[in-house]
Parts: structure tokens; C-alpha cells; sequence
């Protein structure tokens, strides 16, 4: 067959190239890595990128500014909600709306209401990678759950378009507070159940300890954020570090890991859940009346002042950073996304694979948080 | 006697195959439900292979059908030589030395087939069930031995029958700890999670299975429910007591004893498979390495005990 290439490197030392993905049932979204095998052990690892291209930078160009909304929250399908957040905060920076309070309460609500969804689809597709659908299954249920609020809040279960430039779309409807604490209280009733079955197990420890280590100085050099850098012990999260919406108004803290391998990453994503779960209590119990959104002009006449503008927030994965520029007209003159999977999974993931057992292939992709879709745009 | 052997080796392939495909609905259920879903029909793995049949798969020479084959037909000859229920075609005249030998036919013709479909993921899955099996052949070396020399015989037949007048071997001294081996190896031969490293499809894409389809995939799956079949069978003839009720109860003679008999029978296999499920159901993968340390370390030296215990009463 084609698709094999052997390549006798002397002796009975053989190289075999196979690839993991896009036809791979180990893959988890469109993307694709080439491996480089000596027996179980990968000698080298290629990352394929490019089979969900779909231009959104460069249509940006050609759409007025809220027409935007629709596509950006598709760059990344599993936490649509810091999608709309960035955005929407380059456009207010730009043309210099203002959110009221009570619209920053809500929207660090929502946001941290994706992130929990975020990482129950993560932990979905982790324990899936490690052959343990179990804890998978319950994942998704609870995301589910979730998914259900949205469909109150927004109208959408996925892609939600709710933070809007000067607020959000609409208030919370009534009773929606003791519905989000009864899902959280549910969610949380569990948490014993996911330690037992998944995160004290000790063959979940016998497979990621010590799989795919990132060095923090790696980590650096390399742009990872997010999980990466705080499952080797650096307390780095936007949200601290150079807070937006109300994150500086309640006290919360970042969960960290000194190991910095596959183990650690996972263990500081369980804790960022258990955190934000805490984080909506505390901004439910904080939020103020008023009004939920500013009035912006007429959307088909919006003219925005000529300027550019670097907006970064934390995303589930990581540092998510949007440039965005206006030359005075309808549309954005340039738009450009730092996404935090570009790094993790094009330089990262190929260091951290290399000289691992082929068996942890997606184990390690997983537990970095590579997801396709944002990376290819 | 004569018409009862002929039944035997008409039914015993039949009620292999059928409950090995019944327990896989069973079990796909069963881990649904602890998964919080619904899941499939029981009879989903049946209606799946009748409509495989009807497709025509493309080949990739003689020995990918034959290996196949060859592969189905070991299966089906070792359920001829195990009794299920008192159907016992030929378990008079094989014994637990022949199944040694019978029981390797399975991966080896699989692997026969696989290797010709030359595709490095199937390779990768051969060379995995294969490192498996010399994980637990060993262990499963040790038990049949200790079996043997506890009853004096290499007779499965016999084994099942002295069980059936003096009790369960697993609830006696000192059968228990090879036993208590052999359940702790059961789900590496059932080659279920965490030892299903063979067919990892997240990490191999069902390794050797990657290649087959249609029909062939509908024979590999025949395989596969009947070697589950066959490493549940051969654990209850040899420790649960085959086809006999614990108590003083006994089966009546005749063909309503054979049809009990035979449910009885099917009744524990059920109960020991559920049982893997469950273990199934509650862990992750281990990685070919590990599984062999773990299957050479606890499972091997309980073997080992247990038949020098055996041997020295």
C-alpha cells in the first residue's frame, strides 16, 4: 500500500510512518499528526494543520461589525462564549462603549459557565483518548446540563451569541439564578464520583504521570499559556494577571501543578471547574440591578473610528488574543486571532510526543487542550 | 448417545456464537446505562452482522480469507471439546492439554489474515495480542496445571463431573487460589478494558480489525463473540462447575436435563461476564507494557502459589 513508507535506517532498527488522523478513530477533530514510529516509541511527530481552514479572518474583512458575531464564536466550537468576549471587547475598545455593571456580571457568568462546559467536553475527550468512556459519558451529560441553560439564557445551545458590544443581548430571565445553582449543585453532588472513578484511579496515575512533560521554560519559549504553563507551577492567568470584567471584584484563585506533565494538566483543569464553580457563586451573590447593555448605534450605519487594538483574555484553553483594526469604515480593516492551540498543538505537541509510546498519542494531544478548529480559523 | 453427540456438535457452535453475540448487546447495554445512556438494542451485534453478510468487502488475497477462516474454524472445534451444559460432543476424548493448543489458533489465524492486509496499525494490534497472550498464557499454564493434578485427569469432562458430586472447585481448598487466578487474568483473555490494548481503538483504530469489512468484519466479530464465549466457558467448567446446581439438587436425566443443564450453564457464563463488564466499565486502558508487568506480577505468582500448594497436598 501507498500510504506506508518504510525506511530501513541499517540493522533491524525500522522506521515506520503512520498517520494519526484525519481517519484515525483516536482523533478528536479535524486535524491530523504524522508519526515517525520505531516500535512503540515515536522518533518523530509532524502536526498536520489545514483541514478545517475556513478563511474567518480574512471574512471578517468583508462583514460589518455585527455581523461578525456569527462567525467568530464558530473559531472554537467547544467555548464559543470567550470568543464573543474578545470580540466584542476589541470593537467596545475601539469605538469606546462602555458596559454597565451589571453586564460585566453577567457576562463573567456566562463566561465562566462555557468554561466549566469547555473542560466537561475536555475531560469527555480526554478519558475517551484514555479508553474510558465511563467518566466520558458523565462528562457530557453534565455539559449537557449546561447546554440547557444556554438554550434559556441565549435562544442557542452552542453557538450562543449573547455578549454583545456594550453588554450582553438580554437579562436573565426570572428564576434562571436557582436554576444555574441547582445544575451546579448537581454537577458538584458529583465531584466525589469523578475523584473515585477517574481522578484517584490508580491506573488513570499510571498513565499520565510523568507522560508528555512540558518544561516551564519550554513552555515559555514556545507560547504555551493556560493549562500548560500552570501545570508547571506558574500562577499565569489572564484574568489575574491583567484582569477584565469584574474578575478583580471577586476572589477566587489559580489552581497550579508542579509536574507539568499530562497528570499535572489535567489535575489543574478538574480544579479550574471546581474554581469557576465557586467563581458563579460569588458573582451571583455580588451582582447588581441596572441595566444590562449600553445602546450602540444603528448597526448598518456604525461607523468606527480609525485605530487598532490587542484585547487577551483566558480562555478554557488558554491565552486567547484578538488584533483587530479599524480604518473609520462599516467593516474591520484587519482582524487576526492568537489562539491558544496554535502553539500548543504545532510546537508543543510535537516535543511532547516525541519519544513517547504510540499509545499516548492522543493522551498527550488531549491533555494539552489541541483543538482543531482553532487552530486552522 | 450417538444422537446426543451429533446434537452436541450441531448446538455448541450455535449456542456459542449466539450467546457470545447476546452478551456483547448485553454488555453495550450494561455500560450504557453506566455511562448515563441509553444505548443500543441487546440484539444490536445480531441485526449488525446479518446486515455485514449482505456485503461484499473487497480482499486482500488468500491468506486474508483463509487466515479468517481458519481463525473462526480453531474457535469452533475448541467449543466442540469444552461442555456446554451436558452437551459435550467431544470433551470425552479431548482434554485441558488440547485446549492449550486450540485456544492459540484464534489470535494466529487473525493474525495470518491481518498481516496480509498489510496495513501498520493491524501489525501494530497483532504484535500486541500476541505480547498479551504470553502474558497470560503463562498464568493459564500454571491453573489448567494445577486443575490437572488435583483431579487426576486431563479431562475437562471429568473435571466438571467431580465438581458436580464434591462441589465447586472456586469454594475449595485449595482450588480457590488458582482460581482467584484465573479470574484476575479473565478479562486480558476476554481482552477487555483495561487490557483491551489489541483493539485500542483510540490509539490503533481497532488494530487488527482496521482492515476488515463487510463480510470479513462479520467473521471477525463471530470470532470475537465466541473466544469471549470460550474464556468465560472454560472458567465455568473448570471452577464453577460446568453444568451442576449447588446444593443437593440434581438434573433429571434425559433431554430436559440437557436443555437445564445447558441453562444453568449459560446462566453463570452470563453472571462471570457481567462481572467483567463491570471491571470494564470502571477503568482506562493500561498500555502493552504494563499489562504484561501486571499480568507477570500479582495474577502469574498467585498461579504459581497455587500449584505448589496443589501439588504438595
Amino acid at each position: 500500500m501507498e500510504i506506508i513508507s518504510e525506511k530501513k535506517k541499517g540493522g533491524s532498527s525500522r522506521e515506520l510512518e503512520l498517520y494519526f488522523g484525519p481517519q484515525h478513530l483516536g482523533m478528536i477533530g479535524n486535524f491530523s499528526i504524522t508519526l515517525n514510529v520505531r516500535g512503540d516509541r515515536i522518533v518523530r511527530a509532524e502536526a498536520n494543520p489545514g483541514y478545517l481552514h475556513r478563511g474567518f479572518e480574512k471574512l471578517m474583512e468583508g462583514r460589518s461589525w455585527i455581523q461578525n458575531f456569527p462567525l467568530v464564536c464558530r473559531v472554537n466550537v467547544i467555548e464559543p462564549g470567550s470568543m464573543e468576549m474578545v470580540y466584542s471587547t476589541a470593537v467596545e475598545n475601539l469605538a469606546g462603549v462602555k458596559v454597565p455593571p451589571r453586564g460585566k456580571y453577567i457576562r463573567c457568568i456566562y463566561l465562566e459557565l462555557s468554561r466549566i462546559a469547555s473542560h466537561l467536553f475536555g475531560l469527555w475527550a480526554y478519558s475517551k483518548t484514555l479508553g474510558f468512556e465511563t467518566v466520558g459519558g458523565w462528562a457530557m451529560y453534565h455539559r449537557d446540563l449546561i447546554l440547557d441553560l444556554f438554550e434559556e439564557l441565549t435562544g442557542g445551545r452552542v453557538y450562543n451569541i449573547y455578549i454583545w458590544p456594550g453588554g450582553v443581548r438580554r437579562d436573565l430571565p426570572e428564576g434562571f439564578e436557582e436554576r444555574t445553582k441547582d445544575v451546579l449543585h448537581e454537577i458538584g453532588e458529583k465531584v466525589p464520583d469523578y475523584n473515585q472513578t477517574f481522578f484517584e484511579n490508580r491506573l488513570f496515575h499510571e498513565r499520565a504521570r510523568g507522560v508528555g512533560v512540558v518544561s516551564r521554560e519550554e513552555a515559555m519559549n514556545t507560547g504555551g499559556t493556560g493549562q500548560v504553563l500552570r501545570a508547571t507551577g506558574l500562577e499565569y492567568d489572564i484574568r489575574k494577571v491583567e484582569p477584565y470584567g469584574v474578575y478583580d471584584e471577586i476572589d477566587w484563585d489559580v489552581p497550579t501543578r508542579e509536574d507539568g506533565d499530562a497528570y499535572s494538566r489535567i489535575m489543574v483543569v478538574r480544579d479550574e471547574m471546581i474554581e469557576s464553580v465557586h467563581a458563579i457563586f460569588k458573582l451571583f451573590d455580588k451582582l447588581p440591578g441596572g441595566p444590562v447593555y449600553n445602546k450602540i448605534p444603528n448597526p448598518f450605519k456604525w461607523n468606527i473610528p480609525e485605530g487598532e487594538t490587542y484585547v487577551r483574555l483566558e480562555s478554557s484553553r488558554g491565552e486567547l488574543g484578538l488584533y483587530l483594526a479599524s480604518d473609520g469604515g462599516r467593516k474591520p480593516y484587519r482582524a487576526h486571532f492568537r489562539t491558544p492551540s496554535y502553539p500548543h498543538g504545532l510546537t508543543i505537541l510535537e516535543k511532547a510526543l516525541a519519544g513517547e509510546s504510540i499509545s499516548d498519542t492522543g493522551n498527550i494531544m488531549i491533555s494539552l487542550y489541541v483543538t482543531a478548529p482553532e487552530i486552522d480559523r | 448417545m450417538v444422537g446426543m453427540k451429533i446434537a452436541g456438535i450441531i448446538f455448541s457452535p450455535i449456542i456459542g456464537v449466539i450467546t457470545g453475540l447476546l452478551l456483547t448487546g448485553a454488555a453495550r447495554k450494561m455500560v450504557a446505562r453506566v455511562e448515563w445512556r441509553y444505548g443500543p438494542p441487546i440484539l444490536q451485534p445480531v441485526i449488525d452482522l446479518i446486515k455485514l453478510f449482505f456485503q461484499r468487502p473487497p480482499s486482500h488475497g488468500k491468506t486474508f480469507d483463509y487466515g479468517l477462516i481458519a481463525s473462526l474454524a480453531g474457535s469452533i472445534v475448541l467449543v466442540l471439546f469444552l461442555p456446554v451444559g451436558r452437551l459435550c460432543p467431544l470433551s470425552e476424548g479431548g482434554g485441558l492439554l488440547l485446549i492449550t493448543y486450540l485456544i492459540l489458533i484464534g489470535p494466529l489465524g487473525m493474525a495470518l489474515s491481518g498481516g496480509e492486509g498489510a496495513n501498520p496499525y493491524v501489525s501494530i494490534g497483532i504484535s500486541r495480542k500476541l505480547i498479551l497472550s504470553l502474558g497470560y498464557e503463562v498464568t493459564l499454564l500454571l491453573i489448567l496445571l494445577s486443575v490437572m493434578s488435583e483431579y487426576d485427569t486431563i479431562s475437562i469432562f471429568n473435571v466438571v463431573r467431580a465438581q458436580s458430586e464434591n462441589g465447586w472447585s472456586l469454594f475449595s481448598w485449595p482450588l480457590v487460589i488458582p482460581g482467584l487466578a484465573y479470574l484476575l487474568i479473565l478479562p486480558a483473555i476476554l481482552g477487555v478494558k483495561p487490557f483491551d490494548v489489541a483493539s485500542a481503538p483510540q490509539e490503533i483504530s481497532s488494530g487488527p480489525h482496521v482492515e476488515y469489512g463487510g463480510k470479513y468484519l462479520a467473521l471477525s466479530k463471530l470470532e470475537g463473540g465466541l473466544s469471549e464465549f470460550i474464556g468465560i466457558a472454560l472458567f465455568v467448567n473448570l471452577f464453577l462447575g460446568g453444568w451442576s446446581i449447588p446444593g443437593s439438587l440434581h438434573l433429571p436425566a434425559g433431554v430436559l436435563g440437557v436443555f437445564l443443564g445447558v441453562l444453568v450453564f449459560l446462566a453463570k457464563v452470563a453472571f462471570v461476564f457481567s462481572l467483567n463488564v463491570t471491571v470494564s466499565a470502571s477503568f482506562p486502558r493500561l498500555r502493552v507494557e504494563q499489562a504484561v508487568k501486571y499480568l507477570w506480577s500479582w495474577p502469574a505468582f498467585i498461579g504459581l502459589v497455587g500449584l505448589i500448594i496443589v501439588s504438595a497436598l
